[in-house]
């Protein structure tokens, strides 16, 4: 036995980026906060794959599709000779764990078509946006759940496998992932290393990350960097002045057309007090909000508030709303005493584009 | 007149122009105020009710105006329910104070209700702008 190179260098850099690309996209896919470093992982993560695919056509002689996938019979084979290495002939993948490979890549393309519709249709951005609608992108972010758990399972299984061979061989075989250098009989051909295009994809995936993370270091306190604000709503002078003497302009795309209609007849005892709206003004706002409701706007925030509220109640709070209260169950009760935020009224206190009405994942900051 | 000159005078102009209008929107009140039987107002009556603590009937908790625009009339204050920021009530700090009457007249019925329970009469009214505009 000796050591051979059996991983080249550009399917060392692949396994590990790809290994690191899909834990942070599990890790960042559930907060809407992390949105932005979810896209990331992401596309970090397909991008990866598309590379494999090309590389398993023209990579290394253990990298080559050709080499390491080999059909079912090749599997059951596998699996029959499992406790007994030494019948198998295979000294790169072997055929069980050429399958999770397959399913893996398979699975992390359909994670990133799933993810694009649901980017598109929820949040109005990507290459699909306009192209599906709010319910469908939430009707196929449940898929996109399911495929991300069908993939933490495969890994898992994967994980399994390797540790099993490593038993099975008597070698470190995640060591060898590093290395790229396994046991194997003398005689067993090495693969060529491809220095030149391993130090090209890192060379492109730093470029990658350094081009998406950039403005973040530009970004002040004054001016964050929001990178999901979308395109303004409309505003409306009026609106703004009268409702900022004492509070947030939420944006009448908060709540449904009826709620603002009843909260400008009832301004005469508005919380408590007296707005002394003159009818014109009245009837200026009534036009403009029910012309820019939760009906009218195209935006996941106004859609789903919209579908939460049963159509014979007009709530005049949005906190009073079964999406508002769905979306901020988990916030700790601590958190809306803290004289930075001081009540669930103050959007603007994590919603950094709560002034623009846009509510987007990718704004949302617990305050100081 | 050279340029510079007449960017110096136009601007000597706002600010001569600009106190005069405040005082005369003020003015106009206090007239107005009068022609409703009300007067002589007192800045120090109207500086005594500022801080004066009020029960409302639907409140808990006594109010008075500096419960929201603060002692310190050259500070910030704050929305008693909101916490919205409120800019300085004094003139000498905030430019756009008592110069318009539809503002000065709804923020004192809507601030007089939220704060006593009713309306302020045309003599605390007068009392008011009169320590309000010496601030």
């Amino acid at each position: 036995m000796e050591a051979v190179r059996i991983w080249e260098l550009p399917v060392r850099l692949f396994h590990w980026m790809f290994a690191a690309s899909c834990s942070v996209a599990w890790l960042s896919g559930d907060d809407p906060r992390y949105t932005d470093l979810h896209l990331y992982a992401g596309y970090l993560a397909v991008g990866l794959v598309m590379f494999r695919l090309g590389w398993g056509l023209i990579g290394g002689r253990y990298a080559r599709f050709g080499q390491f996938v080999l059909g079912p019979g090749a599997v059951l084979g596998h699996l029959r000779h499992l406790f007994d290495p030494s019948r198998r002939q295979d000294h790169g993948h072997n055929p069980a764990g050429a399958l999770a490979i397959l399913v893996m890549l398979g699975l992390v393309l359909l994670l990133g078509l799933t993810g694009l519709i649901v980017l598109g249709g929820e949040e109005g951005f990507g290459p699909l946006a306009g192209v599906f609608s709010i319910a469908q992108g939430i009707g196929v972010h449940g898929w996109h759940d399911w495929l991300a758990w069908v993939l933490l399972a495969v890994v898992m299984l994967h994980l399994a496998g390797v540790a099993l061979e490593s038993l099975l061989q008597r070698q470190n075989l995640p060591r060898a992932m590093i290395t790229g250098l396994k046991m194997a009989p003398e005689g067993v051909t090495e693969s060529r290393n491809f220095s030149a295009i391993g130090w090209m994809l890192l060379l492109v995936v730093a470029s990658y990350s350094a081009a998406w993370f950039f403005p973040y270091l530009k970004a002040s306190e004054a001016e964050p960097y929001l990178p999901f604000v979308g395109a303004e709503l409309k505003q409306n002078a009026q609106w703004q002045e009268s409702c900022s003497e004492c509070h947030l302009d939420y944006h009448p795309s908060l709540l449904p057309a009826r709620s603002w209609q009843r909260l400008l007849d009832e301004q005469g005892d508005h919380f408590g007090e007296d707005l002394l709206l003159s009818p014109n003004t009245v009837a200026a706002l009534k036009e403009y909000a029910v012309a820019n409701s939760a009906e009218q706007v195209r935006r996941e925030v106004s859609f789903r508030t919209l579908h939460s509220v049963p159509a014979d109640e007009s709530p005049l709070r949005i906190t009073d709303t079964a999406y508002w209260k769905q979306a901020h169950h988990d916030i700790d009760k601590a958190q809306w005493v803290r004289p930075s935020v001081n009540g669930k009224f103050n959007c603007a206190a994590c919603h950094q584009d709560a002034g623009q009405g846009g509510f987007m994942n990718g704004a949302m900051r617990l305050p100081e | 007149m050279s340029r510079t000159l007449s960017f110096i005078t136009a601007g000597l102009m706002v600010f001569a122009v600009g106190p005069v209008v405040a005082a005369d929107v003020v003015d106009d009140r206090l007239a107005a105020y009068q022609a409703e039987g009300a007067g002589p107002f007192d800045a120090a009556r109207g500086e005594a009710m500022w801080t004066r603590n009020f029960t409302h009937p639907k409140a808990d908790k006594p109010r008075s105006c500096a419960s929201c625009h603060t002692d310190n009339l050259k500070s910030s204050g704050k929305h008693a329910r909101t916490g919205k920021a409120i800019d300085p009530m004094a003139p000498s700090v905030n430019a756009e104070r008592l110069t318009e009457v539809k503002k000065i007249e709804k923020w004192f019925v809507r601030n007089c209700k939220w704060t006593m329970g009713r309306e302020c009469t045309a003599q605390e009214k007068g009392d008011f702008l009169s320590y309000l505009r010496l601030q």
